[in-house]
């Protein structure tokens, strides 16, 4: 199994000298495997216009599977300058899980108006097929490869992926909170809240149920993709912004003896610099073993054997 | 007057290697007056790079004022507006300026929607945000400095097209527009004397692929300025395939080209980060 990475970015593309090393692009990666015309894409930030390219160069992959995690705009905003969608040729299939308050086709609708783009959903030649799933069951599709989800903390709402081939097993986390002081979901939270009141007595099982559902996904995965958009001070200071710091990933990973954490969604502000000291930092652990995700790179999975 | 420059892409942002020189944000302008107000045109993801910088203005930790002109509803005009710190930050007052034809308003509002934006709306934002329409006409007076604004044809929409003046200068922004004739003699009409203009250079093609053909980028935007009879051009709101040796080669191209009339206009890339004084 191959991830490769395309944006490692979150909240807002950033470009420039200090951020070249690492990349600028939003959040978008991508898994595919040996002998399987099929590539499953997770999120659509910027970093999907340049998989389009590629995926048009290269021309082998024929099926293209997208789920997104969310659809605040650095997990969707590249959508409409993914080219293969205005090819035909590609069979492409857009997946959402059926939930309150979600809507993929208003998400869609709104991502190719009028208002914000001059291509619309007509402009699409590619063969695009919408699937609404019901995320308590896991989903096969083609190429073999089985999909499953569950909640993660943010605000709105967001889904953890995990996406397992021929026993090689890549989970995607991002964005989150951690499961320790508040539930965040449809309600804005305007103000830092005060950590040494959290959690309420009435979050406190939805927490549990939460953090077991993501432990119960990443059950024996190769590789986790977790977001740590925050080091310890940001978290403090908006905990309600929802997003993790790498501590709160390695915990997980832990717990489910998982081999290789790679640190993602990268705060717009950090440098190369940062990100090469952070990685500087987790560099001696073995287990699991810790890097900082960089754009254009892969990582493979080999424990069945089969890339 | 003085005129910066963060963010010079149109369509998407392209960060990276390749446009590291001219800058892979997109669109965002500023400019200062000389008390230090500022008003910033459109709101791409240049935008909130530069609001990184301006919070070392005591002002913008909650007293400040930032006036914003939108010219497009485009993602590109508008994207960065969430990430737009002084926006954020409670006591400070963003006034944003929209031409009656277009409806800016709306256009944030559903881009800040709960499913988009952890923000939900714009009323959740700290600072007080007010939109101001005007019409072709009407000026915009701040500090020394009188705008006008006039919208034209794009696609299936409007663009708005910014005059500023100072006593001593004139500076156009004309920041995306599909020309036809009637559009281009209305524009060379409104930018007319002008010091500087600064132009959309995209001339058209598809709009995702990578390798369409850039040979009249930049064209129509020579034609403008040298019947225009401006003393400068600045080209803008490149195409997300171009790298920073496509857009010397484009800039070449316009230097030399047959549509420039006036031997003594002088052409420029706008480029992230520069900035200019008239
Ligand atoms: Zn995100
Ligand atoms: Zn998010």
């Amino acid at each position: 199994m191959k991830v490769s990475f395309w944006g490692v970015r979150g909240s807002i593309p950033i470009s420039g000298v200090t951020t070249k090393k690492y990349g600028g692009n939003t959040s978008c990666i991508s898994i595919s495997s040996d002998n399987s015309d099929s590539l499953i894409i997770l999120d659509a930030g910027t970093g999907i216009r340049e998989l389009g390219q590629t995926i048009i160069h290269d021309n082998t992959v024929k099926n293209i599977h997208i789920f997104f995690t969310h659809a605040h705009w650095d997990h969707i905003q590249g959508l409409v300058y993914f080219e293969p969608l205005y090819r035909s040729g590609y069979k492409i299939t857009i997946y959402s899980p059926v939930k309150e308050g979600k809507s993929i086709e208003r998400i869609l609708d709104t991502v190719f108006g009028d208002a914000f783009s001059r291509l619309s959903r007509n402009d699409w030649n590619a063969d695009v097929r919408i699937i609404e799933f019901d995320d308590s069951t896991a989903l096969t599709i083609k190429g073999g490869y089985t999909i499953s989800s569950s909640p993660l903390n943010h605000p709105w709402d967001a889904d953890a992926y995990r996406i397992e081939h021929n026993g090689n097993v890549c989970v995607y986390v991002t964005d989150t909170a951690p499961f320790d002081h508040l539930i965040l979901g449809h309600e804005f939270i305007g103000k830092s809240p005060d950590l040494s009141t959290l959690p309420v007595s009435g979050e406190i099982a939805s927490l549990e149920k939460m953090k077991s559902g993501l432990i119960n996904l990443c059950n024996n995965a190769d590789l986790i993709v977790y977001d740590t958009m925050f080091l310890s001070d940001d978290y403090n200071r908006n905990p309600h912004w929802g997003h993790s710091t790498p501590e709160h990933a390695i915990e997980i990973c832990k717990k489910v003896n998982a081999d290789h954490l790679v640190l993602f969604h990268h705060a717009p502000e950090r440098t190369d610099e940062m990100l090469d000291q952070m990685s500087e930092k987790y560099s001696l652990s073995r287990n699991p073993l810790i890097t900082v995700a960089r754009e254009n790179t892969s990582v493979f999975i080999t424990k069945s054997g089969e890339q | 007057m003085k005129i910066s420059f963060h963010g010079v892409r149109g369509f998407i942002p392209v960060p990276g290697a390749r446009t590291l020189c001219y800058g892979g944000n997109t669109l965002s302008f500023g400019v200062e007056t000389e008390n230090g107000s500022l008003v910033g045109i459109d709101a791409g993801t240049g935008l909130s790079t530069w609001s990184r910088a301006l919070m070392a203005r005591a002002d913008m930790r909650g007293s400040g004022k930032f006036n914003l002109i939108i010219t497009h509803t485009g993602y590109e005009h508008v994207q960065g507006f969430s990430f737009f710190i002084p926006a954020l930050v409670g006591g400070n007052t963003v006034n944003i300026y929209q031409h009656n034809d277009i409806n800016i308003a709306d256009v944030l509002e559903s881009q800040v929607a709960a499913e988009f934006s952890p923000m939900q709306t714009l009323s959740n934002f700290g600072s007080d945000i007010k939109f101001f329409s005007y019409k072709s006409d009407e000026i915009i007076q701040i500090d020394e400095l009188s705008i006008v604004l006039q919208t034209f044809p794009c696609g299936n929409s409007k663009s708005t097209a910014v005059k500023i003046q100072d006593k001593n200068s004139t500076a156009v922004f004309l920041t995306q527009v599909t020309h036809n004739t009637e559009s281009i003699k209305k524009i060379i009409d409104f930018s007319s004397g002008a010091d500087i203009l600064i132009h959309d250079s995209f001339s058209g093609g598809d709009i995702t692929n990578s390798s369409r053909d850039f040979s009249n980028d930049g064209q129509q935007a020579v034609e403008v300025a040298s019947a225009a009879g401006v003393s400068k051009l600045i080209l803008t709101r490149y195409h997300h395939s171009l790298d920073d040796k496509n857009l010397e080669d484009i800039l070449k191209r316009c230097i030399d080209s047959p549509s420039n009339k006036n031997p003594e206009l002088c052409i420029e890339l706008s480029r992230e980060g520069n900035i200019i004084l008239i």
